[in-house]
């Protein structure tokens, strides 16, 4: 409701409540995406790796400061919990996006509007100290422009559908296919820490001839301007998550697409062959399917999210 | 603050184009004003001064201050407030809550500023009554406070927000009430104060509580009821005509006549806001056998939370460049050469 940037960092758990507090899941979701009172959309981003985690965390930055929104971080328990090799990055080679502060009145006449919109929707960011910038914030309704309270029945009209407008039109990048191609049999869409074990099922199960693509989304929300078009080029897509179903709600209900699930919320991360047995299951007749050979996953069968060689 | 420059304003330069909105005849109104006619006899610049309130009908106060202003969440704006002390330890940050946002869902909060002691000045309007959201008892309501949400009179023994204060290390514990002529003085006190400055201010909630706190802060023929508290002053009261004593026996307070003006004669104590015993005593003391302590209770400084913030990072930091490159090749790193690993 102020309009003020705030990165949240959550590292998720298996849930609800104090759930298990040592082990991870990514039932948090919803609660990302959905969970306000109020229509109070927000960027969420997942961190799939360690590593991934340093450059999400940025552009969790630049979207909350380039938007004035708060923005939510999602890790989770096995990502908090693993390290790996990390090619250090040189600073000067991230794109800055230095704060702007307002220092002069911005309406006419001298007027001092703080919520009056830029091109991108996002509102003035004014320091308290500031001479002449006096303004009052909080979490009662605005006016349009002058952030006065305001009730009336078209401001809070107007000022819903601009809060929502603004996170709607965050620039994101466009999804890339992590392995495989646009266009087949079977997407295997995930986000978060699973990057590694989907990374290494897709693989092997490429190598024994299936048709299988991985997709890996970073911008829950708002999600990538060419998602719907690149799931929609396959013919099936299996969403795997350690929660209930979060996310492949999330995409039926964006792009109407069948998106199948394949939850798991023991606390433990997937498998490789848990994974490889479920897209297996989806290409009746090629060698290595559900009908052939089946991997039967293990307790020493670990992901490997650096996805190297096997 | 380090020593701030003083601004030449009036009361007009406090005052907002917003419509204000409280019941016809809230304490409120009275509390504004004496803060609107205090800032000016401070000195105090608009644009570094900063108003947080959390919820309730005190919170709206922000709204009406021409100065920076921040209407936050419920119980939440002790954190808020401390975030921006901490962010420009230059503002002057006043904090406005009530006996709900300060004691009930933000005790917690409440204590911790107090705790940390951040620079600011803390009012808490006492109307005991959740005035709001229409008449539920709070947690100062008295024992047997009827309300929708105890039909019955409630049972639970009221929070003491001064004793709560002290309790939770304030170095600063005032009280006034909404139509006193001494509360600019009282907020003045806690101006000066640095360090976390609390103060309880009596506020009549003339709909759902009218009345409450007459016997002490009627408008007109309660003053026989206060004691004003004054560092280095007798404490007397009633005109002089009475005062307080320390039985040395029971280590209590006690109510004594002055004959004549002969307070010495009396063992009338002598109010020391230094005195952390004393204060102690003072919040507790039962209205009734006693009268209300008003005025200062208890200041005595120690450095702020946010000044040895300071102090700590400019002593970490010096002679030292911030150097994100360097920070970020700290630890376990290594270098992988083009031609591979290089030989163990």
């Amino acid at each position: 409701m102020t309009e003020l940037p705030l990165v949240i960092v959550n590292s998720q758990r298996g849930g609800p409540s104090t759930g298990l507090p040592t082990k991870t899941e990514q039932s948090d979701l919803y609660q990302a995406v959905y969970g306000r009172n109020g229509d109070a959309p927000m960027p969420v981003i997942a961190a799939r790796s360690p590593t991934d985690s340093f450059e999400c965390a940025i552009e969790a930055c630049r979207i909350a400061v380039q938007y004035m929104t708060p923005v939510m971080l999602l890790t989770d328990g096995y990502i908090a919990n693993a390290s790996e090799p990390w090619k250090v990055p040189d600073p000067e080679h991230f794109e800055r996006f230095p704060a702007q502060f307002l220092t002069e009145p911005n309406g006419p006449d001298g007027q001092l509007l703080p919520f009056k919109r830029n091109e991108l929707g996002g509102r003035p960011w004014i320091k308290p100290g500031t001479p002449g910038l006096m303004h009052r914030i909080g979490g009662i309704e605005k006016q349009v422009d002058t952030g006065h309270i305001d009730y009336s029945p078209a401001n809070h009209q107007a000022m819903t559908d601009a809060r929502m407008n603004k996170i709607a039109g965050i620039r994101v990048s466009d999804q890339q296919v992590s392995v495989g191609q646009k266009g087949g049999k079977l997407a295997v869409v995930g986000w978060g820490s699973t990057y590694g074990p989907i990374h290494q099922a897709v693989r092997r199960a490429r190598r024994k001839g299936m048709d299988v693509s991985h997709i890996h989304v970073r911008h829950i929300w708002p999600m990538p301007a060419n998602l719907g078009e690149l799931l929609k080029s396959y013919h099936q897509v299996l969403v795997p998550e350690m929660n209930t179903g979060q996310f492949k709600t999330v995409l039926r209900d964006q792009f109407l697409i069948d998106a199948k699930p394949l939850n798991k919320t023991s606390g433990q991360p997937f498998t490789i062959g848990e994974l490889e047995a479920a897209i297996a299951s989806f290409f009746d007749g090629i060698p290595g399917d559900a009908g052939g050979e089946v991997i039967e996953p293990t307790d020493q069968q670990l992901p490997n999210p650096m996805g190297a060689e096997q | 603050m380090n020593a701030p420059v003083k601004i030449e304003t009036t009361l007009k330069d406090w005052e907002t184009d917003q419509e204000v909105r409280w019941c016809p005849g809230c304490g409120d109104y009275a509390i504004l004003k004496a803060v609107q006619r205090t800032l000016p006899q401070l000195g105090c610049d608009p644009a570094k001064t900063v108003f947080i309130s959390g919820i309730g009908c005190s919170s709206r106060f922000p709204y009406y201050i021409e100065s920076y202003g921040f209407h936050t969440i419920h119980g939440r704006a002790p954190a808020v407030a401390t975030g921006v002390k901490l962010a420009n330890p230059e503002l002057d940050v006043w904090l406005v809550t009530g006996d709900g946002d300060g004691l009930s869902i933000g005790g917690n909060h409440m204590m911790h500023v107090l705790r940390r002691n951040v620079n600011m000045q803390i009012m808490l309007f006492n109307n005991e009554i959740y005035g709001l959201t229409k008449g539920q008892y709070s947690p100062t309501s008295r024992i047997g406070t009827t309300s929708p949400s105890t039909p019955g009179g409630s049972i639970d023994r009221p929070a003491q927000p001064c004793a709560f204060a002290l309790g939770a290390g304030a170095r600063f514990v005032a009280r006034g009430f909404d139509v006193s002529k001494n509360l600019p003085d009282v907020l003045k006190a806690a101006h000066a104060h640095q360090g976390a400055a609390f103060i309880e201010i009596f506020q009549n909630c003339i709909v759902y509580n009218k009345d409450v706190f007459n016997d002490f802060a009627a408008p007109k023929g309660a003053e026989d009821n206060q004691l004003w508290l004054e560092d280095g002053q007798p404490m007397l009261f009633a005109g002089g005509t009475k005062g307080i004593t320390l039985n040395h026996e029971s280590l209590r307070l006690e109510v004594v006549d002055v004959l004549d003006g002969d307070w010495q004669a009396a063992k009338v104590i002598v109010h020391n806001v230094t005195n952390r015993s004393i204060a102690h005593m003072l919040v507790e003391l039962p209205f009734g056998p006693f009268p209300m302590a008003l005025g200062v209770l208890y200041d005595d400084p120690r450095p702020s939370f946010e000044a040895e913030v300071v102090a700590e990072n400019r002593r970490l930091s010096e002679g030292k460049e911030p150097n994100l490159a360097a920070l970020l090749a700290k630890g376990q790193t290594w270098k992988v050469e083009p031609e591979g690993h290089p030989a163990e």
